[in-house]
């Protein structure tokens, strides 16, 4: 029997040391270990949530410039910073969150969320020449694992087995781009399943693994000409790579279930049933929900980088356009439970102050041109007053149309500031940044620069370097943190 | 990170600035308008269908533009209106464009003819080349072809690749000859992409007559099918092909797998194959139209509806056919290699873009365009290029393809000796620079000028190099270098590894289930580097190692099932004692006999298994079980009935009821649900004993096929008791498909309906442990590599 001991020898010898950083100048140090980046894809209505407005109750007739707010403002635990109704459990953890509130982009994503999803993930506008890395698989390439049994780079609450054209464009923008597949994330499409290749096909026993495994480190080593290449070398420690994980604590991490407290199961469940939800078709948020438990223990046990997702879906989740007010309290009651007991957690673990939780989506809304929305020509939005729009029924009350001009972002810990908000947007439409504009490349260099990564990180690809952000030159936006 | 101060701000500033200089030179506006109006405008107002019938591609006339009066103007009024302004899609004129657009007016309206462009070279024009420019269609290209050759000077015969190799080897010598089962297996899957079974392996053993080997080559190379599906992924990376014409609202490239396996299978010569490609005039040239909003976009692989369209168009058309890396050029001048400054891209951009690029030079504009050219010097030449964009295409082909142009010959025959040798005579094959020299640049230029020699035949170059002894050498790890007397290891592609191991556990090759054609992405398919979306063309499937990767292959239920439920190993497992097992699976899997050592091996380890208690499992896939599957919907058809569900204690939680003739269904489910040969679809039913239905079936639709199967008579179940029906994947004909929606009918009476879904295939547990060593093998790098 091939020993637990043999394995460790074996991969002691040939395992090489975790990636190194191939940053090019010296960086501050690190501020933060791990990211939880929570992505809610489909363009939040910022007004409705993180950068309220006042609030303007629907009256039939009412003018589109009229629309601020579907619902009013709360205070939360930081001073001074109120969010939208709704989001009681999220303003209760604020005191530990920095709201980004002047978020913008210059480019007009008009209604193609695609291209403003893959600026989100990669800081790279679509096409970017070549395949570019997700942030997960830039932060995973360059700082590696953080515990040797833990892949660098998970992403949870996404399926992306499918033909369907859109669902393959985001496994693009999630994925290595040219990095390849040793910096692939491991997707775990529902949490409750796991990691599936985590644990043997087919109930196979544990000794017939070993049994099948040692046969083929044997006959590995008969096969002529082969045996001797550094190819067939680096496979085979591959392939042990891959055993030793299935032992590792982190399958431990994917029996949430068993080893959770059913009030801890019940607090990161959405606040409302299927039954509950107006569309039927789609999911109510029970795998986001768990994604982040489940995000929690992997941290725990030494994660590196975990996205987890609220699935995208043309029209469905945050993607609204109609009955936006509605659609949007039954959003919050999926998300604002989940994601305030995740910080607490982390918070009670000790473990905010070296984790990062980033909740981003790929551009704001607005109120919508017309009665059909979301066909607003690119930079439409922009100069929109809505004076000229009549919302004569509640299907129409809500934000309706893309924003690109103004996004909101949410950060906890990880040596962000803590308890505050940052920038601001006009409080009339259209509501575009009027101080203190952010890009997302800058973002991304000041989540690079917690991380203890230089902007201009590159690797070279096409005899070029590509850099972590656009042409090495993302600044880091020193008001956000410590 | 891009800063821009705000244009607003600076509008009176603006006007100091732009008002003198320019209204003075107004003879340098001409150009500058001109490249705007081409830029945002020409795309609606301009080629064969102007929109309202205005052109904006030469030089309006009045009312549009009244030479001296901008306020009067239309254009004017047009570009600057609060409402329906022009252009109607991206932003509007910036303030800078309006005030040149104004000044350029009122200054009156100067439109120089745009003078094209020399290119190198100032011999006299060659007819034959002109004729061919003159006379778009493959006839004047092939007519061309031979005395454009005749232009290039012949390289010196470098005796034929052995020789050469052989006069170059460090040793003095060639490498061993590889034995027959490594050619059989490395030429199978070079021509065809999948191995041999073991019949074609032993009759090829068998065979003792001389020339066999070229023989199974050229029996190989007549496979047109195969040898088009083994070529299909590579093209359909190199071009970036996608099924589909628009991704959430982006264009793509297009979709060329047909084109490709059409090509291929014919192979068809290469040089008329790129300038299909290229060439809107050439009669098969693949490109369709698609609206995107109220805008028409070409879709295909050269797009020029914006320039930064047309700038990727002509970095991909330089990286897969002239092995030029151009992207960075893009932007500023080549930052390693100094014979590619941004505005000889520009030049060579402009053939493709339909139209001279403007210079813009990291994001600034420099405010002039660079007039179009091709970049090499070719002899004979006509040093104008055309204005209009059609005939720009058509020129920019047939001087890529011609033959003065050894370029394009060379990149083509270096993919294929990289192909088959697993390194290129140039490296990177993507990058061929006058800076770094090929390998054995003499071979390059030779094998290149003998292609077109045989009028740009694939087929002729690939027969040349399978038939070489350098190509034939055995694998020795320490001779696998440049010097070529030992051939790299080369990786499977996802493709070749998973047909092959198809074949392998069953022995049985079937077109039908190759991978090529299967459009969705796995989680084993990607691992393995095959895309799950070809946004960037690319020439190179990544050949790492991944924990990602060996995850699938360990544990990953695609795998798993693949192996598992192999026919043959389970006939092979059944039949035979454990030496002859071990014997015939070595031949299944890796095209060779065990040696002694792996006999043993083999035999202790089924003895192993067998009481470790090797047995295959049962594994079922259930589809819908209490609810229509997540991303499903109701078929919403008229004829349809809603789905009616309710607790039934009996059932597995809830079941679905159905009373009276009609059907119910879901539709669109992804994934689909897979059906392999010899699964097994099963739902479980429940018929009403008051009033039982005469007849009940279930019908899959994969959304084009619809398959059925029914009960009726002495076959509906007894009514009562749940029981499930189950019809084989070979009686619904929905073997090897994909299905993503299903109905229950019935005529008459009361159902209840409970869980769908399909019995995987599955070894008889007697044969687990021959399915364990076969995983085993199948997972082993000489399996993973072709050797």
């Amino acid at each position: 029997m091939f020993s637990e001991m043999d394995r460790r020898r074996f991969l002691a010898t040939t395992l090489g040391a975790s990636a190194k950083l191939a940053a090019a100048t010296a960086s501050p140090p690190a501020t933060a270990d791990s990211v939880i980046w929570i992505w809610l894809p489909g363009g939040i209505a910022q007004t409705d949530t993180w950068d309220p407005k006042s609030h303007t109750p629907y009256r039939a007739g009412m003018r589109g410039s009229e629309l601020l707010g579907t619902c009013e403002s709360i205070p939360t635990a930081a001073d001074g910073v109120r969010i939208g109704a709704g989001l009681e459990n999220i303003a209760k953890v604020m005191d530990r969150g920095c709201i980004l509130r002047s978020l913008t982009s210059e480019t007009r994503f008009g209604a193609v969320h695609l291209k403003a999803q893959h600026y989100m993930n990669t800081g790279y506008l679509f096409p970017a020449g070549v395949k570019a890395p997700g942030i997960g698989a830039v932060v995973g390439r360059t700082l590696g694992r953080r515990d040797r049994n833990i892949p660098a780079y998970i992403y949870i609450g996404r399926d992306i087995d499918t033909s369907d054209e859109e669902k393959q464009f985001i496994g693009e923008y999630i994925g290595p781009g040219f990095y390849g597949p040793e910096h692939a994330p491991f997707m775990i499409p529902d949490p409750g399943s796991g990691l599936a290749t985590l644990a043997a096909a087919a109930g196979m026993s544990r000794e017939r693994l070993e049994l099948r495994q040692r046969i083929l480190l044997r006959a590995s080593a008969l096969q002529p000409g082969v045996k001797d290449s550094p190819q067939a070398a680096l496979w085979l420690r591959n392939m042990e790579e891959a055993r030793a994980m299935m032992d590792s604590p982190v399958k431990a991490a994917f029996d949430y279930h068993s080893q959770e407290r059913p009030e801890t199961l019940r607090a990161y469940q959405p606040a409302i049933g299927p039954e509950q939800v107006r569309d039927k078709t789609y999911y109510y948020g029970h795998r986001f929900g768990h994604g982040l438990l489940l995000a929690r223990r992997l941290v725990e046990r030494g994660a590196r980088f975990i996205q987890v997702e609220y699935q995208y879906g043309p029209f469905k989740g945050f993607d609204m356009h109609e009955h936006g007010r509605d659609r949007m309290v039954e959003m919050k009651r999926q998300i604002d439970q989940p994601i305030s007991q995740l910080i607490r957690d982390l918070d009670e673990r000790g473990l905010l102050k070296r984790t990062l939780v980033v909740i981003a989506t790929e551009f704001g809304r607005t109120i919508a041109s017309g009665r059909t929305a979301g066909r607003e020509a690119d930079g439409f939005a922009e100069n929109h007053t809505g004076e000229n729009l009549t919302i004569d029924t509640e299907s129409m009350y809500g934000f309706h149309g893309h924003f690109s001009s103004s996004n909101a972002m949410l950060f906890f810990g990880g040596g962000f500031r803590q308890g505050v908000s940052y920038g601001r947007t006009a409080n009339r439409h259209p509501m575009t940044v009027v101080e203190n504009p952010v890009s997302i490349v800058d973002v991304h260099a000041t989540i690079y620069r917690a991380l203890g990564i230089p902007p201009d990180t590159h690797y070279v690809t096409e005899g070029r370097p590509f850099y972590a952000t656009k042409d090495g030159k993302g600044v880091p936006v020193a008001s956000l943190l410590v | 990170m891009e800063s821009r101060t705000n244009a607003f701000g600076n509008l009176t500033l603006l006007r100091l600035l732009l008002a003198v200089p320019l209204t003075s030179f107004a003879a340098d506006l001409g150009p500058e308008v001109q490249t705007m109006l081409n830029w945002r405008c020409v795309g609606c107002h301009g080629g064969p269908a102007p929109a309202a019938g205005l052109r904006l591609d030469r030089r309006p006339g009045s009312p549009v533009v009244i030479v001296g009066d901008s306020s009067a103007s239309r254009l004017m009024q047009r570009v600057t209106a609060e409402t329906n302004r022009m252009p109607p899609a991206g932003p509007p004129l910036s303030v800078a464009d309006i005030e040149r657009l104004r000044a350029w007016i009122d200054a009156g309206a100067p439109w120089p003819e745009i003078q094209p462009a020399a290119i190198a070279g100032n011999d006299p024009a060659d007819p034959a080349l002109l004729k061919a420019l003159a006379e778009p269609g493959e006839a004047a290209l092939i007519a061309r072809r031979g005395q454009r050759l005749a232009r290039v000077p012949k390289p010196a015969w470098p005796g034929d690749i052995d020789a050469y190799i052989l006069a170059r080897s460090p040793q003095g010598r060639l490498g061993t000859l590889c034995d027959d089962s490594t050619f059989i297996r490395r030429v199978y899957l070079d021509v065809i992409g999948v191995i041999p079974t073991i019949a074609e392996a032993r009759e090829f053993a068998s065979d003792t007559t001389s020339g066999k080997r070229e023989r199974l080559i050229d029996r190989l190379l007549a496979r047109h099918e195969d040898y088009a599906a083994n070529w299909r992924p590579f093209w359909e990376d190199a071009l970036a092909s996608v099924a589909y014409n628009s991704l959430g609202g982006i264009p793509t490239n297009g979709d060329f797998r047909d084109w490709i396996s059409r090509n291929f299978r014919d192979n068809r010569p290469y040089d008329l194959m790129v300038a299909e490609l290229l060439d809107p005039a050439m009669p098969g040239h693949p490109a369709s139209t698609v609206k995107f909003g109220d805008r028409t976009r070409v879709i295909s692989f050269i797009r020029n509806d914006s320039q930064p369209a047309a700038l990727m168009s002509a970095a991909n058309v330089g990286q897969v056919f002239l092995g030029m890396r151009l992207k960075c050029a893009s932007c500023h001048d080549h930052m390693e290699n100094a014979a590619w400054p941004q505005s000889r891209f520009l030049a060579f951009a402009g053939l493709f873009g339909g139209r001279d690029m403007e210079q813009i030079r990291c994001e600034r504009s420099l405010q002039r365009t660079i007039p179009a050219s091709f970049p090499f010097p070719l002899s004979g030449a006509p040093s104008t290029v055309p204005v209009d964009a059609r005939e720009r295409a058509h020129y920019a082909a047939t001087l890529l393809t011609d033959p003065a142009n050894p370029r394009f010959a060379q990149t083509i025959v270096n993919r294929l000796w990289k192909r088959y040798l697993g390194l290129g005579l140039h490296e990177p094959a993507d990058d061929f620079r006058e800076d770094r020299q090929a390998v054995h640049p003499e071979l390059l230029e030779w094998l290149a000028y003998d292609l077109m020699e045989h009028g740009f035949d694939l087929k002729h170059t690939i027969r040349r190099i399978l038939n070489s002894r350098t190509y034939q050498a055995a694998y020795d790890a320490k001779l696998a270098g440049s010097s070529f007397l030992s051939p790299q290891l080369r990786r499977l592609t996802a493709e070749q590894f998973l047909d092959s191991a198809r074949v392998a556990v069953s022995q049985r090759f079937d077109p039908r289930l190759r991978l090529y054609q299967d459009e969705s992405s796995s989680a084993l398919s990607r691992s393995l580097g095959r895309p799950a979306m070809r946004n960037e063309v690319s020439t190179a499937r990544p050949a790492d190692v991944a924990v990602v990767q060996a995850l699938e292959l360990l544990n990953g239920g695609d795998l798993h099932h693949l192996i598992y439920s192999g026919d043959w190993i389970e006939q092979t497992a059944l039949e035979r004692d454990d030496g002859a097992k071990i014997e015939a699976l070595y031949w299944a899997v890796l095209t060779r006999a065990p040696s002694a050592d792996e006999l043993a091996l083999g035999v202790r380890s089924l003895g192993e298994l067998a009481r470790a208690g090797a047995t295959a499992l049962q594994r079922d896939i259930t589809w819908m079980d209490d609810a229509i599957p997540e991303s499903a919907r109701t078929v919403a058809k008229k004829e349809f009935r809603p789905w009616e569900w309710i607790e039934d204690p009996a059932a597995h939680g809830k079941a679905h009821r159905h009373a009276g003739d009609g059907e119910h269904g879901f539709e669109l489910a992804d994934p689909p649900l897979r059906i392999d040969p010899g699964d097994t679809l099963y739902s479980e039913v429940w018929l009403d004993p008051r009033k039982p239905p005469t007849e009940i079936g279930l019908t899959l639709t994969d959304g084009v096929r619809t398959y059925e199967v029914s009960w009726k008579g002495a076959r509906l179940p007894s009514p009562g008791v749940w029981r499930r029906l189950e019809a084989t994947a070979e009686q619904l004909g929905a073997a090897a498909r994909a299905v993503n929606g299903a109905r229950f009918r019935q005529t008459g009476g009361v159902a209840h309906w409970d869980r769908l879904g399909v019995r995987k295939k599955r070894l008889d547990p007697k044969a687990a442990p021959l399915g364990d060593i076969a995983w085993a093998l199948i997972n082993s790098p000489e399996f993973h590599y072709v050797q």
